[in-house]
């Protein structure tokens, strides 16, 4: 027996409808000069006070982009340690499409820590390591 | 509470699972002051009856082409359905609770 095809729900007034694993989840982010700062691995939403969502809840919104080692996390479903990611709070946010484009420079996010420090700790110990090349 | 917590968890309704939450369909309002990008809210979630990838896009009526490939999803993520805040009764990093008599809508983006 075939199915009746579903109503479509009528659109909320004024912005934009996105799904947030699609259009979200795995995109890049790049800072206001354009380099990459990361890629979004995880969105922080509010937390409810309860966890049955009485009528008339506000729900819950997108506070910060979240990135940090937890791919596996998500592939196998474990629990990732607390505090350990880094987040980008949304209001830096300027732009969203193909990437993320934050409104502010990468220098001055907790997120662009690794390329430094692997800079100054792993590729410049490595001979000929801290001349640009020509 | 992290999305990725959310994604793939139970949803049941009466007690019974009806699927899985395959994405959270998030509504972004037009920006506040000072604000380039409103902040979104959940508006719904996305239940797919199995566990499933992402739409890959093709839950938007545009989306067509090519059409093998939108064919595919479309099998592969039959009976799927988006419910509306409203009509969710639970909201757990374990899981999510349809209210009885909740309206299922389609997938698709308006």
């Amino acid at each position: 027996m075939t199915q009746q095809p579903l109503p479509t729900a009528p659109p909320p007034v004024g912005g934009k409808l996105l799904d947030a694993r699609f259009s979200l989840l795995d995109r890049q982010v790049l800072d206001v000069d354009g380099d990459p700062v990361g890629v979004v691995d995880d969105l922080e939403l509010d937390d409810l006070a309860e966890r049955v969502v009485q009528p008339g809840t506000a729900p819950p919104a997108v506070r910060n982009l979240v990135h940090g080692p937890i791919l596996l996390n998500r592939i196998f479903g474990q629990r990732r340690p607390l505090g350990h990611p880094t987040r980008v709070g949304w209001d830096k946010l300027a732009e969203i499409g193909s990437a993320l484009h934050l409104a502010v420079p990468g220098s001055t996010l907790e997120i662009a820590w690794l390329e430094p420090w692997l800079a100054s700790n792993v590729i410049g110990r490595i001979p000929g390591g801290r001349h640009v090349p020509r | 509470m992290f999305l990725g917590d959310l994604i793939g968890a139970q949803v049941l309704q009466d007690g019974r699972k009806v699927g899985y939450v395959n994405d959270v369909r998030m509504f972004v309002p037009d920006r506040a002051d000072g604000q380039l990008v409103g902040t979104p809210v959940v508006h719904g979630i996305m239940v797919c009856p199995r566990r499933a990838s992402s739409f890959l896009g093709y839950e938007r009526n545009t989306m067509t082409q090519p059409r093998l490939l939108a064919a595919f999803f479309g099998w592969r993520t039959r009976g799927s359905f988006v419910v509306l805040w409203e009509d969710l009764q639970l909201w757990s990093e374990g899981g999510v609770e349809l209210r009885h008599g909740a309206v299922r809508w389609s997938t698709a983006l308006p």
